[in-house]
């Protein structure tokens, strides 16, 4: 069997996947005056015969279904009257097998770690696999209705708004959503994986606990994974210290000879590595600062909603085809200072503290569902956790003030109090469609970032132990008595 | 206890292992016959992601070798990125051997050994490998 090659793969993922088909169909229509001629003649056909399925299944009311062995025949039939060569038929007849029978595809090297990197390739101007041929006014106007066509029905889904039936979108519902890592080793060891699209995260610690280093980690690595990011910041403004530490973690190098140091007096290497990279991430990175609690628009009387200010943001970030991976929010206690300050509220009566708190998730939770991304905000949790022994595991219904938060949170994160080794406990007990996980993280100051440690528990004095460490010291010292006892003998 | 790891289906050996790295030495006599139960969800929870991770670690490793971050510097936040386990089978599977991740990925399947179950052959020729390494 001829193995597919990565066009093969693409055109495959892409009949796979409904939301694929409309990113292909909107590429094409903006690329039709840009492709260069190809000789892939079978790419060519498969694609006019996806987009024909579109127009019909629109026409008999049926969205992006239709039916795959018909769909299949319609391109085998089309085949036998064009000169395609045996190879290529070949490869038409391949993928449409592993297209109706949902089986693994027959990737060249068995790997599916191949297909993260095919991924890849469905972002770039797919329409590079079409021929050039003499039918490109056909293709072009077929391209042209179906860009209409996937219009019209989102206009007609976003009317019918009053009632939902859930069975008929069985299909969309119960689409497997792909988690996108953070990049950030324990986050993405305690939820699986990272976080899918409208998902939220609540990271919980004490004050000075490593909330900010975590945000710092989040972001900083979001950017180096090149994503765009969106840091919203209500109490610590981007000032020197909050620069110095973000320098340290894109850079790698040490925080104690950065601080103190003006930007020109850095080493040279340090200087180009960020720049370099800086340029880069530049674009990528979206950031608010709140801290000084001024209004986003004095006159603006829709200002004095909990989340305005970040969904105004989000709404211009839009427009620029920009929407971030990730929202990051540093944090909950002074949003709602602020927002309380904009109304008049009086938050220290607890109950409005309380409402306030849980208007700001949930609308933050409405935000990422609107804007198809993953949001990361950060609380305190109670004082008492301080006061515990780093033994004491914390949890996110240990939140100052506001233990219904965890309502609408899907991950609950909970950075626990360090020991005098700077190891601490790092918990997600609340974790959606898994069960909570928990691991040992170990505070890198200088780089501001978390270690995750592996093997580690805590011990009788209250310090993070290493199990093994100990056995192998136990184990050697086991050897030298051993060799003494052997040349006293 | 016996009858627990029946229950659950795992691995003795296994399940010793994970214990050993879940808890405190004081508390692991009166954990280790009533923790079946949990490490039967955490090895479900690993043979879930671990390929989710694999694929992860992947796609990391693809966008920071494109960016224009230094080769060296790649290799280093590859390493905070992403479980050193999880590299070794991300590179050990293309043929790559790289020795520092090879104690991480024995100590995991000396935990997990079943973590690979769901994953093409080439990745569970890698733990038959790992595992005859340990045993001599």
């Amino acid at each position: 069997m001829i193995p597919l090659d990565k066009y093969d793969l693409t055109i495959l993922h892409i009949l796979k996947n409904e939301k694929l088909i409309i990113k292909a169909i909107k590429a094409a229509k903006k690329d039709l005056e840009l492709f260069s001629p190809r000789q892939r003649p079978h790419l060519d056909l498969i694609w006019r015969q996806l987009l024909k399925a579109v127009i019909e299944a629109k026409k008999e009311g049926k969205g992006f279904n239709w039916n795959k062995e018909l769909f299949v025949a319609n391109i085998l039939e089309e085949m036998k009257t064009l000169d395609i060569a045996d190879e290529n038929k070949a490869r038409i007849e391949h993928i449409c097998v592993c297209y109706t029978s949902d089986k693994e595809y027959d990737l060249e090297q068995g790997d599916k770690l191949l297909l993260s990197v095919i991924n890849e390739a469905i972002q770039k101007k797919i329409s590079k696999a079409i021929y050039n041929s003499e039918e490109f006014d056909k293709i072009k106007s077929i391209v042209a209705q179906s860009v209409e066509i996937h219009d019209e029905l989102q206009k007609g889904e976003t009317q019918k708004i009053l009632f939902v039936n859930p069975l008929k979108n069985v299909r969309r519902y119960l689409r497997k959503v792909p988690k996108l890592p953070t990049g950030v080793k324990h986050f993405d060891k305690v939820t699986n994986g990272g976080m899918s699209e409208e998902e939220i995260a609540l990271i919980a610690g004490i004050t000075g606990g490593g909330k900010s280093v975590s945000a710092i980690e989040i972001v900083g690595s979001q950017l180096l994974l090149g994503n765009n990011v969106a840091w919203f910041t209500y109490e610590q403004p981007f000032d020197q210290d909050l620069m110095q530490r973000m320098v340290a973690f894109i850079t790698g190098y040490s925080l104690d000879n950065i601080r103190g140091t003006e930007y020109d007096a850095l080493p040279e290497d340090v200087k180009a590595t960020f720049e370099s990279l800086s340029q880069e991430i530049d674009d990528n990175l979206t950031a608010a600062d709140f801290s000084s609690g001024e209004m986003l628009d004095k006159d603006d009387p829709e200002d004095d909603t909990s989340c305005y200010s970040i969904r105004k943001r989000l709404e211009i970030l839009k427009e620029r085809g920009k929407i971030p991976t990730y929202i990051i929010v540093d944090w909950l206690g002074a949003a709602v200072k602020r927002i309380a300050s904009i109304r008049g509220v009086d938050i220290g009566v607890i109950t409005n503290y309380i409402a306030l708190a849980n208007e700001f998730i949930t609308d933050l939770l409405q935000i990422a569902k609107d804007f198809k991304t993953r949001a990361i905000f950060f609380h305190q949790l109670d004082p008492v956790i301080k006061k515990s022994p780093p033994s004491r595991k914390p949890t996110t219904v240990e939140l100052q003030m506001i233990k219904s938060a965890t309502n609408w949170i899907h991950y609950g994160i909970a950075i626990g109090k360090r020991d005098s080794n700077h190891r601490c406990w790092y918990i997600c007990d609340k974790c959606r469609n898994a069960y909570p996980s928990e691991c040992v993280v170990e505070l890198d100051g200088e780089h501001s970032r978390f270690k995750l440690l592996e093997g580690y528990v805590p011990g009788r004095n209250g310090q993070f132990i290493n199990v093994d460490a100990i056995l192998d010291e136990m184990n050697e010292n086991r050897e030298e008595v051993e060799s003494s006892y052997q040349n006293v003998l | 206890m016996q009858e627990e790891i029946e229950k659950y289906d795992v691995d003795l050996e296994a399940y010793l292992n994970w214990l050993v790295d879940s808890y405190p030495p004081a508390a692991l006599r009166s954990k280790i016959a009533t923790a079946v139960v949990d490490y039967s969800k955490a090895l479900t929870t690993e043979q879930r992601s671990f390929p989710q991770n694999l694929l992860n670690a992947g796609e990391i490793f693809f966008r920071l070798s494109n960016s224009k971050i230094a080769s060296g510097r790649v290799m280093e936040l590859l390493e905070n990125m992403c479980e050193q386990h999880v590299l070794y089978f991300l590179f050990s599977s293309q043929g790559i051997n790289i020795d520092r991740y090879t104690e991480a990925a024995r100590k995991y399947i000396k935990k997990f050994p079943k973590a690979c179950n769901t994953l093409p052959d080439k990745y569970k020729e890698l733990v038959e490998v790992l595992k005859n390494d340990s045993i001599r």
